[in-house]
């Protein structure tokens, strides 16, 4: 079920009333109902893929107690190990299996040997890369002693399939979101209203922004051979808020949907593009899936306890895995290398002092830079567009139907003056705003706008593919 | 829990409000659009009273010069054309115009597959009818088919406007650029696409014909059939092409009740690049040209004397 759907304005307030009302006496009794809303969201899309969450829960769950159980430390790292492999088995068949087979075959023939081996017609499930990180930080955790296991299957398994956040995050950490599921939740108010208007603002940014300027996007991107450097300059720029608005947008009505069942769920996202160096910038861009490689993959490696050398190294290694993680595709494996180079660099360069504005822009330009590896089909094709970008003699700007990009400037400025006065006047917020008139006024402007220049065409969200 | 669906509650009722006050506000804007493409589909749907009725895309908007056919036929024609739109938007304008009279002369322009492309992503297209969801009931069946929700999304007067405000504001600012208003429909272009050294080429195809699309072009053209308007479908020609043979000119070839002229083959056209503004649509002088063969045509399968001299030019 997308949350962009008529199917979801009819299944929440359903869910919610239930929660609320029909189950709020027992906790078991709510959080079985979380369990089955949370498989209905995601048998909507293809119910056969909820017997591999539903697999997942039981191995992880299982793991977890006897991890606690088991003293022996062979043992328990087999344990850990057996979940591992059924988490990232089930991750590698269905994201990565035709991927390695063609890398395979593309490489034996490199070398003069041709071998065939045929790719298999599979569906990615949607969600797996999201629901199999979350589940491994639980076993893994309890290997390491950081997390007691549960014994409450009912509260693992929403836990496991939690459906605000069950297809596309914030990757959620067990130690966070599972103690959440032991407590009796309040209907508070003040957590609702704020959820509501998270939501608002999340669809906003989907529906107006997002949505707007794919369909400039796709028309460039889809066409690389009729458009000038300049015009693919301006998609990929369009294209790095699209995809900011696109995943924003999803984690915050996730979380907003979160708080409305009195859950808090973690910060996804916090105004990247505002970011002064690489280093802020993964710290406010995809925060759950950043931290979690952080550690799970990166200080395991060693993070920078060994080393100059060692240090970069981990960090390059841990961006080309995230790469991998984003999609079976050279493409995404350049885009990690290149943001962990970035990091490299800036690391071994220190800070310069330039203006902050020079800052930004300069940050955000590499960042788009890499933007087009992500993008664009294949590797041969973004190096295409990047030598369309810097050797083009063309300065045609492709402007389309000109309604389409004149709404979505239009939208790109409001998006800008709402993340400028969230990020310096943070008082001065149109939605927590004091003055009730000024709150009614800009919840009712941000609805009608919606309305008015959304875009209805239930379109995925782009990180669902991951 | 009293507090939120009180506030909830008071929310709904000032968005419904303003929804209904810009709906109001915006379908002021909408009918007494100056011109452009908005005026153009109003006064199709709900004013027209012409004669002689063009119906088509961008190639009908284009293509067919009205004052042409007024000169020769003797009769008053409009000119329904839009451009990006297809079956169903011909349909819908149909519909607007049988609800109130039935002219005596249809022309539908068509393209030489078009009965093979399927439905679907042609009723999205129809999203620019939906400001005339509450004027023209007779057209619902059409927007209906948008999207599975689009009944209860309309029920938001403001989301009957969605994303049309930049076409819709547009002639009250700028006029003529959807064509000017005393061409009765007619979108006129302007420039000489370049001249190709090689000759025409020829395009044949065999797609299978798509059934929901062949289905309702056989409800449009009963439509008008039944009472009484004379149909005549006609092919455009394109610069640089030559149409053998389509399965979709096949079929139309051997429809009853309808007339069908072919221009996709005829060489005065598809090798004179002074005509075409590109490759598919003919500029101010061809669509002149064109308009005075496309008259002189229905004249001789009318059995009227035409004043023109030069007839069709088929390349074999």
């Amino acid at each position: 079920m997308l949350f962009n759907s008529i199917d979801f304005a009819i299944f929440l307030p359903i869910v919610f009333l239930l929660y609320w009302f029909a189950t709020n006496k027992n906790l078991k009794l709510q959080n079985l109902l979380i369990v089955f809303a949370s498989y209905l969201f995601y048998g909507w899309w293809d119910w056969r893929f909820l017997f591999l969450i539903l697999f997942s829960t039981i191995i992880d769950y299982s793991v977890g107690i006897r991890l606690k159980k088991n003293e022996y430390k062979s043992k328990r790292k087999g344990l850990l190990w057996t979940s591992i492999l059924v988490n990232l088995g089930f991750l590698g068949f269905f994201k990565y299996y035709n991927f390695f087979l063609d890398s395979f075959v593309t490489a034996f023939s490199f070398f003069g040997t041709e071998i065939q081996l045929n790719s298999l017609n599979i569906i990615l499930p949607v969600g797996i890369s999201f629901y199999t990180f979350q589940t491994l930080s639980y076993t893994i955790d309890i290997y390491k002693g950081k997390l007691e296991p549960t014994k409450d299957f009912i509260a693992f398994s929403a836990f496991v399939s939690f459906f605000p956040q069950l297809v596309a995050g914030p990757i959620e950490r067990a130690t966070n979101l599972l103690p959440q599921f032991y407590i009796k939740r309040k209907f508070e108010y003040e957590n609702i209203s704020k959820g509501l208007k998270m939501m608002l603002w999340g669809f906003f940014m989907k529906l107006v922004v997002a949505d707007r300027l794919s369909l400039y996007v796709e028309s460039v991107y889809g066409n690389i051979d009729m458009h000038s450097g300049i015009s693919l300059m301006m998609a990929t720029a369009f294209f790095a808020i699209q995809i900011y608005c696109d995943f924003g947008g999803y984690s915050l009505i996730a979380i907003g949907c979160a708080k409305l069942f009195g859950f808090s769920l973690m910060q996804n996202f916090n105004r990247p593009y505002l970011s002064l160096s690489f280093k802020e910038f993964w710290s406010r861009w995809h925060i759950s899936l950043s931290t979690w490689f952080r550690d799970y993959l990166y200080i395991p490696l060693g993070g920078n306890r060994k080393g100059k050398i060692r240090t970069n190294t981990n960090l390059l290694v841990t961006f080309i895995v995230s790469g991998l993680w984003h999609g079976a595709n050279w493409t995404f494996i350049i885009w990690g290398a290149l943001h962990g180079l970035y990091l490299v660099i800036e690391k071994i360069l220190g800070n310069f002092r330039i203006p902050k504005i020079l800052n930004i822009i300069f940050i955000f330009s590499l960042t788009n830079f890499a933007w087009i590896f992500f993008r664009a089909s294949s590797v041969e094709e973004s190096f295409k567009i990047i030598r369309l970008i810097f050797t083009s003699s063309n300065f045609d700007l492709y402007i389309g139907d000109k309604g389409i990009f004149s709404f979505s400037i239009l939208a790109l400025l409001i998006l800008f003056i709402n993340d400028f006065i969230s990020e310096y006047y943070p008082k001065l917020k149109l939605f927590e705003n004091k003055s009730i008139f000024v709150r009614y006024l800009s919840i009712t402007f941000i609805i009608i706008y919606i309305i008015a220049f959304g875009v209805f065409d239930n379109s995925q969200f782009i990180y669902f593919q991951f | 829990m009293k507090n939120l669906f009180k506030k909830i509650l008071l929310l709904i009722i000032i968005l419904i409000t303003i929804d209904f006050c810009v709906g109001l506000i915006l379908n002021v804007v909408l009918v007494n659009s100056p011109d452009g493409r908005y005026f153009k589909a109003e006064y199709s749907l709900g004013r027209s009273t012409e004669d002689i009725i063009v119906f088509g895309s961008s190639r009908a908007e284009t293509n067919y010069a009205p004052y042409i056919f007024e000169d020769s036929l003797k009769l008053t024609c409009w000119n329904t054309g839009r451009g990006g739109q297809t079956l169903p938007f011909w349909y819908a304008m149909e519909q607007g115009i049988l609800s109130r009279y039935t002219p005596k002369i249809a022309i539908v322009n068509v393209e030489r597959d078009f009965l093979s492309d399927d439905l679907s992503f042609s009723y999205e297209h129809s999203g620019f009818l939906r400001p005339f969801y509450y004027n023209h009931p007779e057209i619902r069946t059409v927007i209906n088919k948008i999207s599975k929700f689009e009944r209860l999304l309309l029920l938001s007067k403001t989301y009957a406007y969605n994303s049309s405000f930049y076409y819709l504001f547009r002639p009250y600012l700028i006029k003529g650029l959807d064509g000017d208003r005393e061409d009765n429909g007619w979108k006129t272009k302007h420039g000489i696409i370049q001249k190709s050294e090689s000759e025409p080429q020829k395009y044949k195809t065999n797609f299978k014909l798509s059934q929901n699309t062949l289905e309702l072009f056989e409800i449009f053209i009963n439509d008008l059939t039944n009472k009484g308007c004379k149909v005549y479908v006609v092919v455009s020609p394109n610069y640089g092409h030559f149409v053998e043979s389509t399965a979709t000119i096949n079929h139309i070839k051997a429809m009853k009740d309808i007339k069908f002229i072919n221009f996709s083959n005829d060489s005065l056209f598809i090798r004179n690049n002074e005509y075409f503004k590109d490759n598919n649509h003919l500029n101010v002088n061809g669509a002149i040209e064109f308009s005075k063969h496309v008259s002189n045509e229905i004249l001789k399968l009318e059995n009227k004397v035409s004043t023109l001299k030069q007839t069709k030019n088929i390349v074999q």
